[in-house]
């Protein structure tokens, strides 16, 4: 039986997502939209940086902004297997739309559908905000709505890599391969700088990442 | 302010050849800037609206006036400079006079070129492209006086919305809007067949978060602004120009007739220095096919069975169409329904019977017309037990059925037997259902969900938690046990779930215990007839109960009767108290009834602020008042419905006041608004923002006396409050308060 979620307790998690000193747009749709996304400022590529962040979250305790912070410099340098711990810590603990987005779409990119599709629901169900883009990853059991969906997201995201990774993977598994080559291939046109994500897609023709080691 | 003004009257001579009625002359009076030209189009009309001519007049001469041709009954003069005036030949007058407002005169973009359109500033104004002045009439631009929305495009930028401006405080020498961004954005829509849609859309402007009321103010403008003037289709291709600042925080609804909404946002290729935005595909319409066959024995018919189709939400970058299709079929057993035209999306499909809902399906419906769903009515049957949390069997607990997204008490409950087993039987046509159990009345529900027809409906194990609270309610000072307190308990899990549960003590021992709760925190709320509310929060743990003790201060007691307006009781008022400070609640205040002789008794709690209450009897209006609790009986006047008191709120320039909120003050308190929605709904007191004409009503929630108004109105930044002065009320029938406000804030 669901229970209705209590307004109360969204508004304690949108003060701690505020205290984490994240934006008023972030996790919401379409934030990933220019300037006005924390994930679209290219992080250092310094790996003092790393140490330090994980210092800060040591210290903050895992699930606080420096984690979301850590996951994603991880993320920009590929090194997705460290990054996933903290995103699932900062997606459980905060609700952080962002962190889930990530964390479900590190496992669309490597074909892990029913992580994808747990991390996706668990948000949809509890979460105060919306997020068009965890809504589409649950629609892929559906994959001819989830194609809708994904050309719906890169419409209202344009610039953030999980839109054209969504509709792809939507395309991949409704059987539409080269339309699936096609939209990675635009989302690394349209993105100029940190396109990691899509480049380590694992699945159908756009495979463009290596086998992890057996 | 460029207008360096020289008054003329301006007279003028006709042709010869015309009428004259020499006692009739228009005397028209108008200031020109110094340097231009000052010549005004002047249009005469007959008694039946005809035009008896127009044309332009420069005033020769100060203080002649000029002559009307024959018959002329109306007539209108208008500048570029100038608002249009209009005036009346009255028969038995000689002279008609004409004063002509200068309009407002800016450049807003320093030596460049630009567009600017305005309108005023009232709901549904169109927004009128206004045309640059010649070189002749000094240039820039002359908007409409009053209060306006402004949309500045200068050639090159993008555009930017000034809302509520003032005309008369435009400054001429107002600095250029940066040149920013591209400022057009371009986007080709084509139809599921590849067909260019050559259709123009309806544009919304929306916001990507949720906006203030300023800003969902400002993008409301937006919309009626393209709607107006800013969208056109050329060749297949919407261009939106221009388009707002900070497009990146909205986003444009494109909506054509019979298609879905298309949501897009403004960011994409640059082609020439246009935001282009390329080939947008508009989904398909869709349909979802529904059979349903019987699995029933042939001698059982379940009737005539209603399909209930809902769109839970269309999919991210879509919005429901502005007319929904009827989603609601009726079939029988055996047969099959279509619903079409649908826009692809996540649905709800409720199947009823005219008893009862037996199916509650979740549908995701995708382009195409593949969409197919197969039901089968059958009678199923889930069976278990229910247990506590060592194993041992609970006897006589209610176990009962539900789906989800359907509303009120299933109708399939029973009780577990000695052995705590259950069984329970129903029709169904799909989806999952949730089996749950409340073992006693004061215990948490447990609930599993599952599906009906698979392996588990057989051998459902409903297993009660260890975690739980036992609470005990006593008089504070005396240290009695409570036997009549009424306990809440707000629970709050760990896993983010909610719930509510309530309980009553009973002598000897003035303990409840609530149990089956999981790990979480827990907001106790006490009340007993005679006692203050008391409030405490404790974490319950998921193996073990917890203990508290409340003890409860004695409140103190107010005695009332309330009366009508000529000081007869009102018998059977309810009094709702005591109310929080604020405006609105989470449900039903606690209350009481008046008796016969309008009296009646309440618990207040002690110190010396005063306690709000609110008054509800039929044919009378809300009263609110502020009260403090005393064993003597004190008055509550009423006052009749249907009496309201006016208050006209205008700027000096006579510009109606809107978006603003009348507050009322009493003693330093203030008087709340809206209260109760069955008393709002009875014509209540609501200080409703005020209406087109300006006029703001209240009336009947407040007795007699001197009170302090202020108008509260919205501004950039926050809100505005004017003091409007002190008043006697009520006032007499039929009278009204005018408040000019002095200044524009």
């Amino acid at each position: 039986m669901k229970l209705p979620l209590r307004p109360a307790i969204c508004v304690v998690l949108l003060a701690a997502a505020f205290r984490g000193g994240a934006s008023p747009a972030d996790g919401k749709p379409g934030s990933g939209l220019g300037p006005v996304s924390r994930a679209e400022r290219p992080p250092s590529d310094d790996e003092s940086e790393a140490s330090r962040l994980r210092e800060a979250a040591r210290i903050e305790g895992l699930g606080g902004p420096a984690t979301v912070t850590l996951a994603r410099w991880l993320l920009s340098h590929s090194r997705f297997d460290e990054a996933l711990p903290f995103l699932s810590h900062s997606c459980g603990a905060r609700r952080d739309e962002w962190s889930c987005a990530a964390a479900a779409t590190v496992h669309v990119a490597r074909g892990e559908w029913v992580p994808a599709r747990r991390i996706a629901a668990e948000y949809v169900e509890r979460a105060c905000f919306e997020s068009d883009r965890l809504r589409t990853v649950t629609l892929l059991e559906s994959p001819a709505l989830a194609v809708t969906a994904g050309e719906g997201l890169v419409r209202l995201a344009p610039t953030d890599q999980m839109s054209y990774l969504l509709l792809a993977a939507a395309q991949h598994l409704s059987g539409l391969e080269e339309q699936a080559a096609r939209t990675i291939a635009e989302g690394r046109r349209n993105r100029r700088t940190n396109v990691k994500l899509l480049e380590s897609v694992r699945w159908g023709a756009v495979r463009s990442a290596p086998e992890p080691a057996p | 302010m460029i207008l360096a003004a020289t008054a003329l009257s301006a007279s003028l001579a006709l042709a010869p050849d015309e009428t004259i009625r020499p006692e009739v002359r228009l005397d028209i009076s108008a200031a020109f800037p110094s340097g231009t030209p000052g010549v005004v189009l002047v249009e005469s009309f007959s008694r039946d609206g005809a035009s008896l001519g127009r044309r332009e007049v420069r005033p020769a001469a100060k203080g002649e006036g000029c002559a009307l041709p024959a018959g002329t009954a109306r007539v209108r003069v208008s500048s570029p400079l100038h608002e249009t005036c209009e005036a009346f030949v009255e028969p038995a007058k000689e002279l008609v006079s004409c004063p002509m407002a200068a309009r407002a005169r800016f450049h807003p973009f320093g030596g460049r070129a630009g567009r600017v359109w305005a309108r005023r500033n009232e709901p549904g104004a169109p927004f009128l492209a206004i045309p640059p002045l010649s070189k002749e009439w000094g240039g820039g631009f002359a908007v409409p006086r009053g209060r306006i929305d402004l949309v500045l495009a200068p050639d090159g930028s993008r555009g930017s919305l000034l809302r509520l401006v003032d005309a008369a405080s435009l400054d001429g020498s107002r600095q250029p809007a940066k040149k920013s961004d591209p400022y057009r954005l371009k986007v080709r829509f084509v139809d599921a067949s590849g067909a260019e849609m050559r259709d123009r859309p309806v544009v919304k402007v929306e916001p990507i978060v949720r906006p203030r009321k300023e800003e969902e103010l400002e993008l409301a403008a937006w919309t009626a602004f393209y709607e107006r003037n800013g969208a056109s289709v050329a060749s297949g291709v919407l261009v939106l120009d221009p388009i707002p600042e900070e497009r990146e925080r909205v986003v444009f609804n494109m909506l054509f007739e019979g298609q879905p909404g298309i949501r897009l946002a403004a960011a994409g290729r640059l082609v020439d220095g246009v935001l282009d935005l390329g080939t947008i595909r508009l989904p398909r319409r869709t349909s979802l096919a529904v059979s349903i066959r019987s699995g029933l024995p042939d001698e059982e018919d379940t009737g005539p069975l209603t399909l209930d189709l809902s769109l839970v939400r269309p999919v991210p970058g879509l919005s429901p169409p502005a007319r929904a299709p009827n989603l609601s079929r009726e079939v029988r057993a055996g047969s099959a329904a279509t619903f079409d035209q649908l826009i692809p999306g996540e649905y709800r499909l409720a199947v009823r019977t005219p008893d009862e809902t037996v199916g509650s399906i979740e549908v995701p419906v995708a382009e195409g017309n593949e969409n197919r769903l197969g039901l089968e009515l059958t009678r199923e049957a889930v069976a278990g037990r229910v247990e506590d949390e060592n194993g041992k069997e609970i006897g006589d607990a209610l176990v009962g059925l539900m789906r989800s997204w359907t509303r009120g008490r299933s109708r399939h409950e029973v009780r577990t037997d000695a052995q705590g087993s259950f069984r329970l039987e129903f029709l169904h046509a799909g989806g999952s259902v949730s089996v749950w159990t409340k073992p006693t009345a004061d215990c948490a529900t447990v609930a599993v969900e599952l599906d009906p027809r698979g392996p588990d409906a057989a051998g459902v194990a409903l297993r009660t938690r260890p975690g739980g609270i036992s609470v005990r309610v006593r008089d504070a000072t005396t240290k009695e046990p409570i036997g009549d307190a009424r306990l809440e308990l707000d629970v709050v899990l760990v896993d983010g779930r909610n719930g509510s549960m309530h309980g009553r003590t009973s002598l000897p021992d003035g303990v409840v215990r609530f149990c089956n709760l999981s790990a979480g925190s827990v907001r106790i709320t006490a009340t007993a007839r005679g006692y203050e509310q008391a409030v405490r929060e404790v974490e319950v743990d998921a193996d073990r109960a917890a203990e508290v003790e409340l003890g409860l201060e004695r409140a103190a007691q107010l005695r009332g009767k309330v009366l009508g307006a000529a000081g007869a009781p009102v018998p059977g008022a309810r009094v709702f108290g005591p109310l929080g400070p604020l405006v609105g609640f989470e449900g039903e205040p606690p209350s009481v009834v008046c008796g016969p002789d309008g009296t009646f008794e309440m618990d207040l709690p002690t110190g010396p602020s005063p306690t709000l209450l609110a008054v509800v009897a039929t044919g009378h209006r809300l009263a609110l008042r502020w009260m403090l609790p005393s064993p003597e009986e004190q008055p509550i006047f009423l006052v009749a419905a249907g009496s309201d008191e006016v208050v006209e709120l205008r700027y000096a320039d006579g510009v109606p006041v809107r978006d603003a909120w009348i507050v009322l003050q009493k003693d330093g308190l203030l008087v709340p608004g809206a209260i109760v929605e069955e008393a709002v709904s009875a014509g209540g007191c609501v200080f409703e923002p005020s209406s087109r004409d300006g006029f703001q009503r209240f009336g009947g929630c407040v007795e007699p006396g001197t009170y302090v108004l202020h108008a509260r109105l919205f501004r950039p930044g926050g809100f505005a409050h004017l003091p409007l002065g002190a008043y006697q009320l009520p006032l007499p029938s039929g009278a009204e308060l005018r408040s000019p406000l002095s200044e524009v804030p």
